[in-house]
């Protein structure tokens, strides 16, 4: 590391002078300075380097800085600045300076990598300019550099070194042109180099197949091979099947331990090659390849391996074996397995390669067993629905002879599989316990997790496993399960996995079959869970045995006693404090309440009276040992039931009942709080305010509209509260300042806001009386809660307010016209104040603030006609802002508002004025949006707005004109010159004939998104280079015969719809 | 539906493995009575037992109190008799052969939870003691939530039966407020039911007043202590903003089975309860406060009196102690009488069911038979 000598602030400046020789040893001081210390002069060195990386002029150092520097840092930093140059600006160089360039950059690849032994040593650096090369070749090839491919095949004969380094090279330039093309080049300048490098190929198959029979060279051969296979998912196919590639790939390499994997993973990209069941050409190569690299695989891997142990003690090179053993077997199986099937000589040849995969199957290693499960899964679908199980006869009757040829087949691997997929079944679904903001611990259920994916995708290759074969797949888990009792397999994992395994087929057996079944695995575990001594094994017993209860829905619909007793079991576990048994039986219980909750309000047999009420007689005794959280699972199971109530008179008085307990506590806490409101500034009584109303807003859920009977009960005294605690947590606030939010009583204050805000919110989403709603609901809320909302400091406005909002609008339709004007001033104006000072403060206002607009503008339209201009030009206004944001929620918020809202006023009377008026404006800030590379995540919506903005001009939507001056002779006329100036102004560096294509692709492709968004990509890509005025890399000709193309494809749909042309316009045929 | 899966559902599976314990159905009033096991005849030997061992084994609980109301985890040897239900020889195996953690040491040692586990569990009444009425006293319990109550450094704490943290409040416990606490070590710990819409703690035991320990004295005495000082501390049993919770003792009667003798048993239970009323708690006179189980406490709900007892419980009184039905109460086949005219309108029900429950028979008679 060379040693960093002192400069100065203004030595460092020095090195911006591009007029005089640079100082080098200078450079690689500040380099070294900036990349090894610290403090002020390191500043200094990042100030200066930054400077000097964005200087036009930097380019030309780059050779002496590579040839004299003696800091590798400095090299890197020089190589940035060419790579930059040659992305942006290289069409404007001079063709000398680029050929100089380009000369320079090749006779520095050859001299480094000539020699074996600089090529290991300055690996990263060569690796470096060899991106460097293939970003000339990009930009040279063909036009300016018609021999690049004979030069590096010819330069590649000349040593061994030189040659594995051109490899490298050729691998880059194949995934920089078929691989990562997209959104780098435009399309047409991708498909004409797609289409030379195909011309070309035959060369470099050449020099391929040449080294591949030839050379000595472990590290040459390596490269060789690893190059060819990026090639093999492009080149023609004649390349693969009609030379002796594949056979010398089998022969030659697989079985040498230094090529096995990279020579596996070529044959993996050739069996992946997809040809259509009418394309039989290569089908027998296929064939051979398959036979012949399992005779190899034989010798290399004895099928009697045990590949799991083999696995767990191998090497990094013998595992990546495995993994790619793994991907050549299922992808070739998955594609070609019909060609080896129905040929009884290769039977066991497939049979083989099956066993193999069911022995990498057992491999302890997920992605692995993520490639396998992907195969046995589209291999069990496949089997189930080319011969599917009719449901009206139980499949005892059909024994073995009847299998169909194809499962007969498959029969002893499928076997082999259920075992698998049973002895290793994901976990269905996490229970996490975390704590919120509020400082209260709750539940929450983390979705999508690997795992859960992993759950589904096991479970479903299982039922289909069960439907091909349902009486091995039940011998199997029943094995396993005395294997539990008897004790030589058990473990809490291995009866976890068993259980869930046991859960997830629920509903794949016949339904007597499924009974006799469940019936022995309850026995069998009941005896476990009274066999096993502890209470952490009992519980594990216990918490699986309910586990697969619940699981098995309709098996309790049909045995009441049983159910019965099962939910009395559940309650005796409410009580049980060994932990985790109390939260395992809060959500069994709600699994089966909402799954079997009609059998809870029927008088069953032999019953006096239906099961709800005894619950309800019952609720304090059985919730009284559960914590908060589990009594409000608790009070959402009930609901569940009440809800499956039919009778609306029964199902009040259940209510009533159900209630009564949370109702008791609101009541006394109401009644003290009447004689005096401090009662509402104790923590006591808050917390205990947050509780019901937490336990009210679960219990909502559940009962849905018909709890319209204790949200009525509660209503007006619940906005009573809200009101005064607002008013409290605002003067806390501007007392004492925003921190106080954190404070214990304060943030309990909040959650009973938000826990009202959320109770209403649930009720009105599922109400199923809009005008109720709006006459008994709506008013108080407005008086109350919005009226608070306005007078309140921000800090202290629930983000929740606007959402409730939203609801209400979305459920009350048109009918909520009317009262968008007082919601608007209460809400409008004041939240547009808090989120537009930046584009982060306050998160959940703004999702929720645009939220609210976008209901109001989808449902309510009219009453947005009816607000004054100024205020509707600030509507306008937050509706740029939102999609100006980065937060891409946001963003898509105000893009839908905004499409939404150009698609009303295009068919409004009013129309002409909002265009009039805003067109021009909104058409400006989209082209910014879509020109900034911190929205590309929204181009498909970008695109779809201003097609949409196209369209109208072009179809002469808006008919007054939009031009100020009327020099124009229509719309369609005066956007493309606005556009077409818009774009020269912001990027001058584009020819007139480029911006003349894309405003014209602009209307021609209107119709078309997905063309459309492409057109703008091509755009996004031309903006960054400069072409200096010269235009034969730009493939203008071609793109606009495209276009051309395009118009005409559009004006023969639209010809085709009568009426769609104006009469004008069309060839009339009339005409004489 | 086979009834032989119900029965070894509803009876004998549990984790706490306690029989006995009142959150399962009474085993006289269950079904399960025609199953009895090995077991259930033994609670009155077991009374014996433990009062034995209480006369012979003192402990000085001044620390354990303290280690309570100052919320100090700690760890214990294993082996006691208090601890035993956790315990079980093979269990720490077992766990370490599944993969668990085991932590090292921890056969011989256990962390003690402060609040977990804390409070005196009953049993149910299952064997009547033959000094029923002159040794043992009754509670009637009203319906709420049962909770440990620490009172100490001018703050009041209670948490469930379980542990968890239920609230924090001022009283006028010794120690539960700023004007009550006198010196660090003035701690009260009781065992109470809270009934939250009056907001009142009922208590229904005592284990540590103004700092003094009283697990190791009997029964009577801690009653009697409780009221005393209760009654002596002003203010305590009434709702106030430094004493938000009001503090009732429940009162302790005879357990007399004379209806005319003033404050006994039987005249309690002959007229309505003020309160809701959960079940009807019995303690020996001179049992001791014991964490976890005891057979000196059992637990009746007040329709099984009049069957257990032989007392005779008034209209009233019940209708004050709403009944859960038990799911095997009811007789588990129906009556099949083989004459037609009996069939009426649910015959097709009857007839589903028997048939499903006829091959379920046969069935499982099969596999059981393979099993074995």
């Amino acid at each position: 590391m060379a040693s960093v000598s002192p400069f100065s602030a203004e030595q460092a400046m020095r090195l911006l002078d591009f007029g005089n020789k640079m100082d080098m040893s200078l450079l690689d001081s500040v380099v070294s300075c900036f990349y090894n210390t610290m403090g002020p002069q390191q500043q200094v060195a990042q100030q200066v380097l930054t400077q000097f990386r964005e200087h036009p002029e930097a380019w030309t150092r780059v050779d002496s800085i590579l040839e004299l520097s003696q800091n590798q840092e400095a090299k890197y930093l020089a190589l940035q600045i060419l790579e930059n140059l040659i992305k942006t600006r290289w069409k404007a160089l001079p063709q000398d300076q680029r050929e100089g360039i380009r000369k320079y950059i090749v006779g520095l690849v050859i001299k480094l990598s000539s020699d074996q032994q600089t090529l290991q040593q300055q690996k990263v650096y060569i690796y470096k300019l060899n991106i460097i090369l293939v970003q000339i070749v990009k930009q040279e090839w063909p036009q300016n550099w018609t021999t690049f491919v004979s030069d590096i095949v010819g330069a590649s004969k000349t040593s061994e070194s030189l040659c594995t380094n051109n490899m490298a090279i050729l691998k880059l330039l194949s995934e920089e042109v078929f691989d990562f093309s997209s959104g780098q080049m435009t399309q047409v300048k991708a498909k004409h180099l797609k289409d030379t490098m195909c011309n070309d190929f035959s060369q470099i198959f050449q020099l391929c197949s040449y080294v591949l029979e030839n050379s000595q060279s472990i590290s040459l051969v390596g490269a060789t091979l690893d190059t060819l296979m990026r090639f093999l998912n492009w080149i023609p196919l004649g390349y693969i099947f009609e030379t002796k590639l594949v056979s010398s790939l089998i022969y030659k390499f697989l079985n040498v331990p230094a090529f096995r994997n990279v020579t596996l993973k070529c044959l993996t990209e050739v069996a992946g090659i997809q040809t259509s069941s009418t394309n039989t050409q290569y089908s027998e190569q296929f064939v051979v390849m398959f036979t012949l690299v399992m005779t190899q695989l034989k010798q290399m891997l004895p099928l009697a391996t045990n590949i799991r142990e083999a696995f767990k003690n191998g090497q990094d090179d013998e595992q990546n074996f495995i993994q790619n053993l793994a991907l050549f077997l299922c992808t070739f199986l998955k594609e070609h397995a019909v060609l080896i099937e129905p040929k009884p000589e290769l039977q066991n040849t497939l049979l083989e390669a099956l066993h193999y995969l069911v022995l990498i199957s057992e491999v302890d290693e997920k992605e692995i067993f993520k490639i396998c499960l992907e195969y046995w899964n589209s291999l069990a679908a496949d089997l189930y629905r080319e011969n599917p199980f009719s449901s009206s006869h139980s499949p005892m009757l059909l024994s073995q002879q009847n299998f169909p040829p194809r499962r007969q087949l498959y029969l002893t691997v499928l076997s082999k599989v259920r075992l698998v997929m049973i002895s290793r079944m994901a976990k269905p679904e996490e229970v996490l316990v975390i704590e919120t903001d509020q400082g209260e611990v709750v539940r929450e259920f983390m979705k999508d997790t690997d795992a859960i994916n992993m759950y589904k995708s096991m479970r479903e290759t299982l039922v289909y496993l069960t439907h091909l074969d349902y009486a091995d797949t039940e011998n199997i888990m029943t094995e396993k399960l005395y294997k539990q009792v008897d004790g030589t397999e058990w473990s809490w994992k291995n009866l976890n996995t068993l259980c869930w395994a046991i859960g997830s087929i629920s509903g794949a057996m016949h339904e007597d079959d499924e009974k006799r079944f469940l019936v022995t695995v309850i026995k069998e575990l009941l005896g476990l869970c009274e066999l096993k001594r502890g209470k952490d094994n009992k519980a594990i017993v216990a918490s699986n045995i309910m586990y697969i209860v619940g699981q098995y829905p309709r098996f309790l619909r049909a045995h009441w006693k049983f159910l019965k007793t099962v939910v009395n079991k559940l309650f005796e576990f409410m009580h049980e404090t060994h932990d985790g048994v109390q939260d395992m039986a809060c959500d069994t219980f709600i699994k089966i309440a909402q799954k079997c909750r009609r059998h809870f309000v029927q008088v069953q047999q032999l019953e006096v009276m239906p099961f709800i009420e005894e619950i309800l007689n019952h609720i304090r005794a059985i919730v009284c040992d559960l914590q908060p959280h589990q009594v409000h699972t608790f009070y959402e199971a009930v609901g569940y039931m009440i809800q499956a109530q039919m009778d609306s008179v029964v199902q009040e008085r259940l209510i009533e009942k159900y209630m009564s307990l949370p109702n008791d506590i609101w009541d006394s806490v109401i009644q003290r709080a009447t004689v005096d409101l401090t009662v509402l500034q104790d923590l006591d009584t808050i917390k205990q305010l947050g509780h019901i109303l937490k336990t009210n807003v679960k219990a909502c859920v559940a009962v849905g509209h018909p709890f319209v009977l204790q949200l009525g009960r509660i209503y007006l005294d619940m906005v009573n509260v809200y009101k005064v605690l607002s008013e409290n947590i605002s003067s806390a606030v501007s007392v004492s300042g925003e921190l106080v939010t954190k404070q214990p009583l304060i943030a309990g204050m909040r959650t009973v806001k938000k826990e009202t805000l959320k109770l209403i919110t649930c009720w009105v989403s599922k109400s199923q009386d809009p005008v109720m709603v709006r006459e008994h609901f709506l008013p108080p809320l407005l008086d109350a809660i919005l009226g608070d909302y306005r007078r309140n400091v921000p800090e202290a406005r629930e983000p929740e307010v606007l959402s409730t909002v939203s609801t209400i609008v979305d459920k009350l339709e048109a009918q909520a016209v009317d009262d968008i004007p007082p919601i608007m001033d209460a809400l409008f104006e004041c939240t547009l104040e808090m989120v537009s000072k930046n584009l982060e403060d306050f998160p959940e206002h703004r999702t929720n603030f645009f939220r609210m607009l976008q209901s109001v503008t989808q449902h309510c339209f009219a009453a947005l006609m009816k607000i004054p201009p100024a205020q509707f030009k600030l509507l306008m206004d937050s509706i740029v802002w939102a999609f100006k944001h980065t937060m891409r929620n946001v963003a898509e918020i105000g893009l839908n508002v905004l499409l939404l809202l150009l698609q009303k006023f295009s068919v409004d009377q009013v129309g002409t004025q909002f265009f009039q008026t805003y067109f021009i404006d909104l058409m400006q800030h989209m082209f910014s949006v879509v020109t900034d590379s911190s929205h590309t995540a929204s181009l498909t919506m970008h695109a779809t707005i201003l097609a949409f903005m196209f369209s109208l001009v072009e179809e002469d939507k808006i008919t007054a004109p939009l031009s100020t001056t009327a020099q124009a002779s229509s719309n369609a006329v005066y956007i493309q010159q606005y556009v077409a100036e818009l774009i020269n102004t912001a990027y001058p560096h584009l020819q007139d004939a480029q911006v003349k294509m894309f405003v014209g692709g602009l209307f021609h492709l209107n119709n078309n998104i997905p063309a459309f968004k492409e057109h703008l990509r091509d755009f996004l890509v031309q903006i960054k280079e400069y072409s200096g005025g010269n235009s034969e890399d730009l493939f203008l000709e071609e793109r606009e015969a495209q276009l051309k193309q395009a118009a005409k494809d559009k004006r023969q749909q639209q010809l085709a719809v009568p009426g769609i042309i104006n009469p004008h316009d069309r060839p009339d045929e009339m005409q004489e | 539906m086979d009834d032989s899966l119900l029965y070894q559902f509803q009876g004998f599976f549990s984790v706490g493995g306690d029989v006995n314990a009142p959150t399962r159905p009474h085993p006289t009033f269950s079904s399960l009575y025609k199953h009895k096991r090995a077991g259930y005849g033994e609670q009155e030997t077991r009374r014996r037992r433990l009062l034995d061992e209480q006369r012979s084994r003192r402990r000085d609980h001044a620390d354990y109190v303290r280690k309570i109301a100052e919320g100090e985890e700690w760890e214990e040897e294993m082996g006691e008799e208090e601890l035993e239900e956790d315990i079980d020889p093979d269990h720490v195996d077992d766990a370490s052969a599944a993969g668990a953690d085991v932590k090292e040491g921890e056969k011989k040692k256990r962390r003690v939870h402060p609040y977990r586990n804390q409070l005196m569990m009953s049993e149910w009444l299952v064997d009547v003691p033959p000094d029923f009425t002159d040794n043992w006293f009754m509670t009637v319990c009203p319906v709420g939530k049962r909770c440990l109550v620490i009172a100490n450094k001018r703050t009041t704490l209670a948490y469930s039966r379980i542990g968890a943290f239920i609230n924090c409040f001022p009283s006028l416990l010794p120690g539960g407020c700023r004007r009550t606490f006198y010196s660090p070590r003035d701690y009260c710990i009781l065992d109470c039911i809270l009934h939250s819409p009056s907001r009142t703690f009922f208590v229904l035991d005592l284990m540590c007043w103004g700092g003094h320990p009283v697990y190791d004295s009997d029964r009577e005495f801690r009653a009697f202590w409780l009221h005393t000082k209760i009654a002596e501390t002003k203010g305590v049993g009434e709702h106030a903003k430094i004493n938000p919770y009001a503090f009732k003792p429940l009162d302790s009667f005879s357990c007399g089975r004379d209806p005319g003798v003033e404050g006994s048993m039987a005249q309690v239970l002959s007229k309505s309860w003020p309160l809701e009323v959960d079940g009807l708690l019995f303690f020996h006179k001179s049992s001791h406060y014991k964490r976890g189980t005891s057979p000196l406490a059992v637990w009746l709900k007040a329709h099984m009196v009049s069957d257990i007892l032989g007392v005779p419980v008034a209209e009233e009184f019940l209708e004050c102690a709403p009944r859960m039905s038990d799911p095997l109460a009811t007789p588990l086949e129906p009556p099949i009488t083989p004459a037609s005219e009996k069939r009426g309108k649910e015959e097709e029900d009857c007839e589903t069911e028997m048939a499903s429950g006829a091959l379920m028979d046969s069935q499982v008679k099969e596999v059981d038979m393979t099993s074995s």
